[in-house]
């Protein structure tokens, strides 16, 4: 009697009860994450499997005699090799430019006075308001003008402003106290040099969310390096693999054009965790 | 003459001022230049390749242009089409039907799953990753490997055999290729929605449940009505944001059915690429993008409507 009531054997009683709660919790969690995970393991998984013919079906989970022919053809029948380059090069190049033209732009907007400025910061935020396929058609209008269809600046450069970015940095600058900018200052600093020496440091965590964002939006974008390249050799990982004709290569061939598209994009993003998350809810936030 | 005197007496003094001001201008003028010099390389390229564009697609609409011939002032014939074309209408209706069914599954699920993870037990990072995974990917990528699971003889099928459900050809059967397209949507992006939802139960006080629990009120009744209201401005924020996507709509349709079968998944965005990159129609195609910004502002101005009264429930 006096057992049964004593602090112990409550505390024993609701961590029971606990533990029998979190059981339908871990079930449901689990069965949610195979329907999540089992796409990716069905592509991996046949992209190993000798097939020949288009069904693969029924999937073995584990190929019983796994093969890396798939990805010996898909890398001989496309220019996969090219488009993956092409993909790194440029979402490389335009997340770094677009993080140069996101701070410095921020820079002025939050720590500089000058005519038009509200003008002006406005224009940009309206922009996302309008959706990017609403522009392309005159985008696309004005690189034929330019003669830049199936060139790198044209796959670039719409992509390198960003009115979430400036937005962003702006709002982190704003956090930030003015003090060392204005000892700099003081000391004789030009505004270009507080800008690289302080300012650029100072908005390292801003910069790392903008970063995996603009990056991950290059390399997944479709609609526009659809658009904007007709040659094999200047198309992007997606536009180029969702464009190759399946009779030219076999499914298992195609799924090992997948895995080999998909999985870097999973490896940086369990590694960048952190910033994705933190950057992909932001940029849902921003309105 | 005390004007005249005091005048010639500051004279000096004047001078000095006339010159501080004009040492001010001039370094307020450089300030400005600095400050333009800063921003030139996003204002060019925003001029450029946004607001140039954006205005563009406005006046293209009033145009009859193939891109490559003179381009032909017509009016308002291109939106007088637009009203008499079936093929826009049966694309406007699946692109609402395609929003109708992702928008209240993924915002229903996100927020089962983020209750589920806003637990304090072990492991459930490791979750909230796998969820988020296939946010990360490219739609168009992913839209290949379902084009592959949804084949008649693919898994799809072999989970409905499980239940005994007759096979269905989804892509290829005009009752379901839309709702098949709109499936994986769910699946790639409610993990997106999950994050928000997680976000948002975070900031709520723990103590505000508590009380309510403390209070004798069920994990329902808590969750009905303590979590659920303060939850309303992410909920609201999650549903426009998954509405705009939604309306934006192509890369799976493209990939999975490529508009098809019989227009059953041609969506707006389709459309207007279909009617400018293979009709090369670029002033009918800019007409439909532009009736597509107009619902995608209406959704905006309505998140702000809906949110105004919401400030302080934060």
């Amino acid at each position: 009697m006096f057992t049964r009531t004593s602090p112990h054997h409550l505390a024993q009683a609701r961590l029971a009860k606990k533990v029998l709660w979190s059981i339908p919790t871990y079930v449901s969690l689990v069965a949610i994450a195979v329907v999540m995970v089992a796409p990716f393991i069905a592509m991996i998984s046949v992209s190993f499997q000798q097939g020949e013919g288009v069904s693969v079906f029924p999937i073995q989970w584990i190929p019983t005699a796994p093969t890396l022919n798939n990805y010996l053809h898909i890398l001989q029948a496309s220019d996969i090799l090219r488009w993956f380059a092409n993909s790194l090069l440029v979402a490389t190049v335009g997340t770094l430019v677009a993080i140069f033209t996101a701070t410095t732009a921020a820079y002025a907007f939050a720590r500089m006075d000058f005519p038009l400025r509200n003008v002006i910061f406005w224009s940009f935020l309206a922009m996302l308001m309008i959706p990017s396929q609403v522009t392309l058609i005159p985008q696309y209008l004005l690189l034929a003008q330019l003669d830049w269809l199936n060139t790198y600046q044209a796959l670039i450069l719409p992509g390198i402003t960003s009115a979430f970015g400036i937005f962003l940095i702006r709002q982190y600058l704003l956090g930030l106290p003015r003090d060392f900018e204005e000892a700099a200052r003081i000391d004789g600093a030009s505004e270009l040099q507080i800008y690289l020496r302080i300012v650029l440091p100072m908005l390292k965590p801003a910069i790392a969310t903008l970063g995996t964002i603009q990056f991950l939006n290059y390399w997944n974008d479709f609609l526009y390096p659809l658009v904007v390249t007709t040659d094999s050799n200047m198309r992007t990982l997606p536009a180029g693999l969702a464009t190759l004709q399946t009779p030219t290569s076999g499914l298992p061939e195609l799924l090992a054009g997948a895995t080999i598209a998909i999985v870097p994009t999973v490896i940086v993003f369990l590694a960048l965790q952190r910033y994705f998350t933190r950057g992909i809810v932001m940029s849902g936030l921003k309105g | 003459m005390a004007k005249f005197i005091s005048n010639t007496t500051l004279y000096p003094q004047t001078q000095g001022k006339q010159s501080t001001a004009h040492a001010l201008r001039a370094r307020r003028r450089r300030q400005i230049l600095i400050a333009y010099a800063f921003l030139a390389p996003s204002l060019i390229i925003f001029l450029v390749f946004r607001h140039l564009p954006a205005a563009g697609s406005l006046i293209m609409g009033f145009f009859d242009w193939t891109g490559i011939s003179t381009p032909d002032f017509i009016g308002l014939t291109n939106y007088n089409n637009l009203l008499h074309d079936q093929v826009f209408w049966r694309a406007l209706g699946n692109t609402v039907e395609y929003t109708a069914i992702v928008v209240p599954s993924e915002v229903v699920l996100a927020l089962g799953l983020a209750v589920l993870l806003n637990q304090k037990l072990p492991g459930l990072k490791i979750f909230r990753m796998a969820y988020f995974i296939p946010v990360v990917t490219a739609t168009a990528i992913v839209a290949i490997v379902w084009r592959w699971l949804y084949q008649p003889a693919g898994l799809a099928n072999e989970i409905l055999q499980i239940f005994h459900i007759p096979a269905i050809n989804w892509l290829a059967d005009g009752r379901f290729a839309l709702p098949s397209v709109a499936i994986m949507a769910i699946w790639q992006h409610t993990g997106f929605n999950m994050l928000i939802f997680l976000a948002g139960l975070q900031s709520i006080p723990a103590e505000m449940e508590e009380t309510a629990r403390i209070n004798g009120a069920g994990r329902w009744n808590t969750f009905r009505y303590v979590t659920l209201p303060l939850l309303r401005p992410v909920i609201v924020l999650a549903v426009i944001l998954t509405t705009i996507s939604s309306f934006q709509v192509f890369d799976s349709a493209y990939v999975m059915t490529g508009g098809g079968p019989f227009y059953a998944t041609t969506t707006l965005v389709f459309y207007a690429y279909q009617q400018a990159f293979e009709q090369y129609s670029m002033g009918y195609a800019s007409a439909i993008a532009f009736f597509l910004f107009l619902i995608i502002l209406a959704i905006s101005l309505l998140q702000r409507r809906v949110l105004r009264g919401d400030e302080d429930v934060y």
